[in-house]
């Protein structure tokens, strides 16, 4: 649009039924968006490297999304193993907490009764349930 | 006729693999100018509108085997053009600036900064008046008033009713008149 398009749009603003701004005013002539020279020759060639660099770049993602459940699989099993790990690590501590209360219980019956007899029940390995029913029959003897 | 436009008929090219990517840089050869002219208006930076014709165009390409052919394959083509440009200026306006309010201002200073802007001082007040505008009225006006693309065309393009784009027009155009007489007083 050039400024005498402006002006007159502005002055004729007073003249309602008058269209303004009327499309086309503004010539390819006066155009101030220019480009840089030789621009449009070589866009095809330009675009099409675009869209073969986009394709490639595509390629890329997809190639990565092959390998991704590789690297899946990898953290499940890693994961696996780890939980493994875990499960006997908490078996090992809980037979040796059954362990130590089995002998606790051992040496607390050996305190209580220092006969062989009983010294015996301690060195037969007897689980603490056998210990106490034969401390019981032994009560009821 | 749809045959006789050069454009259409590259469509029976396009869906053949074998021609598919002769017949798409013919597509650009014949649209390019016109699409960097519309996008331009939009984004008013060369360089910016670079980037966008270029995505248009990859867009355009990777959506080929989508396209039905219920709009001419040049409104399509705009079609994809302006959401483009459009995405493109609400992207730059969410990450670039503090206040995104502000963006028109730094498009207008970014426009006078562009070396591949020969605009007089009228000129980009009647930018300045355009980016003034909400974000439809301006892309009905530069469509209307620099591409002169028919109500029937804009109404393809952008999904409205050609008399809501009409409506759009008057106001946008009235706004603009306004815009310029009340920089003018002062």
């Amino acid at each position: 649009m050039t400024e005498q398009n402006i002006s007159n749009a502005s002055h004729r603003a007073d003249r309602p039924n008058e269209t303004r701004l009327e499309p086309g005013s503004e010539r390819a002539g006066n155009d101030p968006f220019r480009v840089p020279d030789g621009y449009f020759d070589h866009l095809d060639e330009r675009v099409m490297e675009a869209i073969d660099a986009a394709e490639r770049s595509d390629r890329g993602d997809q190639a990565d999304e092959t390998r991704r459940p590789g690297r899946r699989t990898f953290s499940l099993a890693m994961g696996a193993v780890a939980a493994l790990a875990l499960v006997v690590i908490g078996i090992y501590v809980v037979l040796n907490l059954r362990a130590d209360t089995q002998q606790q219980t051992r040496e607390i019956v050996a305190a209580s009764h220092p006969d062989d007899q009983y010294l015996d029940l301690v060195t037969d390995q007897l689980s603490s349930e056998e210990i106490e029913d034969a401390l019981a029959q032994l009560e009821e003897e | 006729m749809k045959a006789e436009n050069p454009i259409e008929q590259l469509l029976p090219l396009l869906r053949d693999e074998r021609s598919q990517r002769k017949a798409f840089a013919d597509l650009v050869r014949l649209t390019g100018e016109s699409l960097y002219r519309h996008i331009r208006r939009i984004v008013l930076v060369h360089e910016d509108a670079d980037d966008v014709l270029q995505n248009t165009y990859i867009k355009a390409w990777r959506s080929l085997s989508g396209f039905k052919g219920d709009s001419a394959l040049f409104t399509w083509l705009y079609r994809i053009a302006t959401n483009e440009a459009l995405t493109f200026l609400s992207r730059r306006r969410m990450e670039s600036v503090p206040l995104p309010e502000d963006y028109e201002d730094i498009m207008l200073s970014r426009l006078e900064a562009d070396p591949y802007y020969d605009g007089d001082a009228m000129q980009l007040k009647l930018q300045q008046a355009i980016l003034t505008l909400p974000e439809k009225q301006r892309l009905v006006f530069n469509m209307r008033y620099f591409d002169q693309k028919s109500y029937a065309e804009i109404a393809a393009i952008t999904g409205t009713s050609e008399g809501a784009l009409k409506a759009s027009y008057h106001i946008a155009a009235k706004k603009i008149e306004s815009f310029i007489r009340s920089t003018d007083d002062i």
